[in-house]
């Protein structure tokens, strides 16, 4: 009984996780290269340690800068170092998906999958056997005192959020802005 | 008699010393309640009755004041003052040691032991030993419960319409010629209360009832040509202050 | 030393919490050496207006609630309190740390109550930030108006950044005099209570339940001489937010956009309420004052003392409704959040009175099966799907983390003893077949809509961790005893002033175990040192200074005593503590103990 409940929840934590309006560039949950609406993200994902480096220090409950600037056509190697004590999230999308995403997240959140301090496992096995991977390129979770790295290749001029996901997080200030001026 | 009395006042005392600190735990309350004042008209003609009670103590040492009485046709039928010391014995009773004093047909004086509190099913139960100063025991049982029928319709907080059944039984285990008592059961009541509560101090209440005397003190009665039944219907009031 | 607030913050605040005498509560200048703050405050009998109609209060500074202090960690504040009332009086200050004499409460640590005419200096160095009060502790003065807020901005920077920082300070106001509603408690069981239930209900019952089911529900109540409509000792109250009544209309302002952070603290004498803004999410930052990690929910149950900080993101140009509805419904108290004045937003439907079961009497102490309820054994099973569907047993076999699951964790386990189950998570959610939203039944249950999520106990998990924290060397039980006919409340049996009170030594660690024996949920209050609530938040249990001990169930709580003195330890409702249930806390010296 437990077990099946069990499974019918992940079902459907999985299919929600996986409708497109959740996590930003849905298409690339599946498959992180893919070809996914990234008009969004204002670009798409680089070959990982490339780009010009920007850092940002994530501590409770705020990144170390309110805002970042970046030109369309540059590649940028995000490293977002958590100097906090609890698990921080460095994630871009516009504030609408980034909102969507948020309940979502109080779910793993819920379930154990992360915990106030550790990321314990961003994937899911299905009900069929496939392991299905929860962490989107777009997105980093780094544990208190490591270091997380996304690096994008931005295209397109347009301001979106920077934000930390993690529940309470965000809604305690932890948001940034991340503009794309035209090449 | 005053012995009894004397421990009373007493144990009252002694809770009166005990610290008060910031707060009054053991501080002394008071209330007087008017459990029943009616008026009406009954086969014997009008009635008059009261039954009011006035408590004072702290939460483990209590005196209790308790007088009752009915007027019919203007002649006094039954009039009695009861004084008790008070004291819970459980978390739903009480016991009450003390004195009677009836002054009808003849003054006479008792002393009285009982409980009274709340038995399963919200039963309010008194019952009461008597012993008079001729040496005749009796006793006295008293059974109510109430039930809540409805609440105003316009508001589910307002006054409740009330709805009260009740039973007195009295014994005796000896005669006492002057009190017209034999022994046996001498007497019961049994009564219907609807009462429509504002406040607990203002709720007027229609009362209909029936008190008869039994066994050989009925006998009696009839024998010296009175009267062994009455009903009644009556409106009153019963409030607390 | 100039002040750590900006003076528009500091009016910003004031404002918030909605009195006159900001000026008593922000002096400009210090005049005592090495005192930060100094503060005179005058305890008098005045007027107030609630709702359009005067009353009788008795005020601190001259205002209902009293002037909101604000203060900052490690200052030290100087309060001289004058008493112009004819009758002692005292105030205590609510959740803090400080030394014995300096509490407030008459007849412990050697403080005694301030007498007619004096002045009592109180002087005391801040060691904690976040959202407190104070009050009363003399008599039932409390119920009358005498409270206020404190909050103190942390030394360290705030976790959470705000542009609005407001006090929602919840209390229960009534017309009579708070002497008279004691003495009707003790004069008439349920004198207060209008919500038992009626011949019509019995009716309803039988049309629903069947003859039989519902007379084996009403005689198994009949059977224990109680009533499970019982929620609430006191009504007639006016309930308020910040003095102001619901025709008042309170209203905090915001621009859209902005984060709001709402601190709520119930200073009522006798309720407990459900507190939800429709429409608006909230995030719990805080509880009891102290930081937790953020929990977002739609609504929480406050019990009497407690504290909890929210922050909320209206985005949208619309006004908002702060509902908070005491258990027994008989009222609510309402404010508005709203990007101007004037604005309102609807009243929510009013939620339905819950009828208590017999989990609530502790039946499962007993081991007894239960047919149906909030029975403790259930808060296992209350995830927080947000009430979706499926979402029940879902967990079940999971990586918890720090989720609550004490027990076995299956949730359907038969009646555990509620000593296995101390983590009393409370409102809870979607508990399936028995949370209909309009038909509560159990203490439990707040009402909460389908879909929305109550905050629980168990979602409180402090931001420290102590991982290393040592075992209790005892556990401490205390019994909530009472005899609701008498309107004698007690403490395992004992009411204060009968008792001999509660002894531990300096740096001992014990566990108390909070055994709830009554039909009504206690806020047990320890003054002096804060409690580890045992929420099965494993090495991140929350602090706090109030906790709310579900009626027939048990909670626990760990402390270490390292604060000496001779502590006040009560149900927090103020007429269960006027009638007894409070006892000593007394840690001795280290010392003395050991030289004894």
């Amino acid at each position: 009984m437990i077990k099946l409940s069990h499974l019918a929840a992940l079902t459907l934590l999985a299919a929600a996780t996986a409708t497109p309006a959740i996590l930003a560039p849905a298409p690339a949950l599946a498959s992180p290269e893919g070809h996914g609406n990234n008009a969004q993200l204002l670009g798409q994902p680089a070959a990982r340690g490339t780009g010009r480096v920007v850092r940002i220090e994530m501590t409770e409950n705020a990144y170390s800068v309110p805002r970042i600037q970046v030109r369309a056509g540059e590649t940028i190697r995000f490293v977002a170092v958590n100097r906090g004590q609890f698990v921080h999230e460095f994630s871009f999308a516009p504030a609408a998906v980034a909102a969507a995403h948020r309940p979502e997240m109080a779910r793993m959140f819920e379930h154990g999958m992360i915990t106030p301090e550790r990321v314990v496992s961003l994937t899911m096995t299905m009900p069929d056997g496939t392991r299905m991977d929860l962490a989107p390129p777009n997105t980093v979770l780094v544990e208190p005192g490591k270091t997380g790295e996304i690096s994008w290749r931005f295209t397109r001029a347009g301001t979106i959020e920077i934000a930390c996901n993690i529940p309470g997080h965000y809604e305690s200030g932890m948001a940034a802005e991340l503009v794309v001026t035209p090449r | 008699m005053r012995t009894l009395l004397l421990a009373a006042a007493a144990g009252l005392s002694f809770a009166a010393v005990t610290p008060a600190l910031a707060h009054n735990h053991n501080a002394i309350n008071s209330v007087v309640r008017l459990n029943n004042f009616d008026y009406g008209g009954s086969s014997q003609g009008d009635r008059l009755s009261w039954d009011l009670d006035a408590l004072i103590g702290t939460y483990d040492h209590r005196l209790l004041f308790r007088t009752e009485g009915e007027q019919i046709r203007g002649q006094t039928e039954k009039a009695e003052i009861q004084l008790f010391y008070n004291r819970p014995i459980s978390e739903f009773w009480d016991v009450n040691v003390g004195w009677r004093r009836d002054f009808f047909r003849t003054n006479r004086n008792y002393g009285a032991v009982g409980f009274r509190g709340i038995a399963p099913y919200f039963f309010e139960v008194e019952a009461t030993a008597y012993v008079s100063e001729e040496g005749v025991l009796s006793g006295r049982l008293e059974l109510a419960t109430e039930l809540l029928i409805a609440r105003s319709v316009f508001n589910d907080t307002g006054p409740g319409l009330y709805l009260k059944p009740a039973i007195e039984l009295n014994a005796s285990a000896g005669n006492d010629r002057e009190l017209e008592v034999r022994r046996g059961v001498t007497d019961m009541e049994l009564s219907l209360q609807l009462r429509y509560e504002f406040t607990p101090q203002i709720a007027p209440y229609v009362q209909v009832g029936w008190e008869r005397q039994l066994g050989e003190t009925a006998n009696l009665a009839r024998a010296n040509g009175e009267r062994v039944a009455n009903s009644y219907a009556v409106i009153g009031i019963r409030s607390l202050f | 030393m100039t002040s750590p607030l900006s003076r528009r913050d500091s009016l910003k605040l004031a404002a918030a919490a909605g009195m006159a005498g900001v000026v008593t509560a922000f002096p400009g200048r210090q005049s005592f050496a090495n005192a930060h703050r100094v503060q005179d405050l005058a305890v008098e009998a005045t007027r107030i207006t609630v709702d359009g109609a005067q009353t009788n209060a008795l005020t601190i500074g001259g205002t209902v609630p009293g002037p909101l202090l604000h203060w900052r960690e490690g200052e030290e504040v100087v309060i001289r309190v004058t008493n112009r009332l004819s009758e002692p009086t005292s105030i205590h200050w609510h959740g803090l740390l400080l030394a014995g004499v300096m509490d407030g409460a008459p007849g412990f640590n050697g403080y005694e109550a301030i007498q007619p005419g004096q002045t009592y200096t109180y002087r005391f160095q801040l060691r904690q930030a976040g959202t407190y009060w104070y009050h009363s502790h003399s008599a039932a003065q409390e119920q009358a108006g005498m409270y206020g807020a404190i909050v103190i901005e942390p030394a360290r920077p705030e976790p959470v950044r705000v542009t609005r920082d407001y006090v929602v300070m919840l209390s229960d106001h009534s017309s009579e005099a708070p002497d008279a509603i004691f003495r009707n408690l003790r004069n008439r069981e349920g004198y207060y209570n209008r919500g038992q239930r009626t011949l019509v209900d019995f009716m309803r019952d039988v049309r629903r339940d069947g003859w039989s089911a519902t007379m084996a529900e009403r005689m198994s109540w009949g059977e224990m001489r109680m009533d499970p409509t019982d929620l609430a000792d006191v009504t007639g109250y006016q309930f308020l937010v910040n003095g102001r009544g619901p025709q008042d209309n309170k209203t905090f302002l915001f621009t859209p956009g902005e984060r709001v952070r709402l601190r709520f603290i119930n200073g009522s004498a006798m309720s407990i309420y459900d507190v939800a803004i429709p429409d608006l999410r909230m995030t719990v930052i805080s509880a009891d004052g102290l930081p937790v990690i953020p929990v977002p929910v739609d609504e929480f149950r406050i019990g009497v003392g407690e504290t909890y900080d929210v922050v909320v993101n209206p985005t949208e140009a619309r006004a908002f409704t702060i509902m908070s509805e005491p258990l027994d419904r008989s009222g609510y108290a309402r404010a508005t959040l709203a990007p101007r004045q004037g604005m309102e937003a609807p009243i929510p439907p009013r939620r339905p009175r819950t009828v208590l079961t017999m989990a609530d009497m502790g039946m499962a102490h007993g081991g007894m099966a239960m047919g149906s309820g909030a029975m403790a054994g259930m808060d296992h099973s209350a995830m927080a799907m947000g009430g979706a569907a499926a979402g029940g047993s879902a967990m079940a076999g999971m990586n918890h983390g720090g989720m609550p699951m004490g027990g076995s964790g299956t949730g359907t386990a038969a009646p555990a003893p509620a000593a296995a189950n101390p983590h009393a998570g409370h409102a809870m959610p979607g508990a399936a077949a028995m949370a209909d939203p309009n038909n509560p039944l159990g203490w439990e249950q707040a009402g909460t809509p389908a879909g929305k999520r109550a905050l629980r106990y168990a979602d409180l998990r402090s931001t420290r961790a102590r991982p290393n924290a040592p075992q209790p060397s005892r556990d401490i039980i205390l019994r909530l005893t009472g005899q609701m006919g008498r309107y004698s409340w007690s403490l395992n049996d004992r009411r204060f002033g009968m008792e001999e009170g509660i002894r531990v030594r300096e740096g001992d660690r014990v566990r108390i175990r909070f055994m709830n024996e009554t039909m009504m949920a206690h806020p047990m209050h320890l003054h002096g040192m804060f409690m580890e609530m045992e929420n099965g938040a494993g090495d991140r249990l929350p602090y706090k200074h109030v906790v709310l001990v579900r009626p027939g169930a048990e909670a626990s709580v760990l402390l270490t005593a390292d604060e000496v003195g001779d502590w006040p330890l009560h149900c927090h409702l103020l007429y269960h503590m006027e009638a007894g249930m409070m006892t000593r806390f007394i840690v001795e010296p280290a010392r003395v103990a050991s030289a004894g």
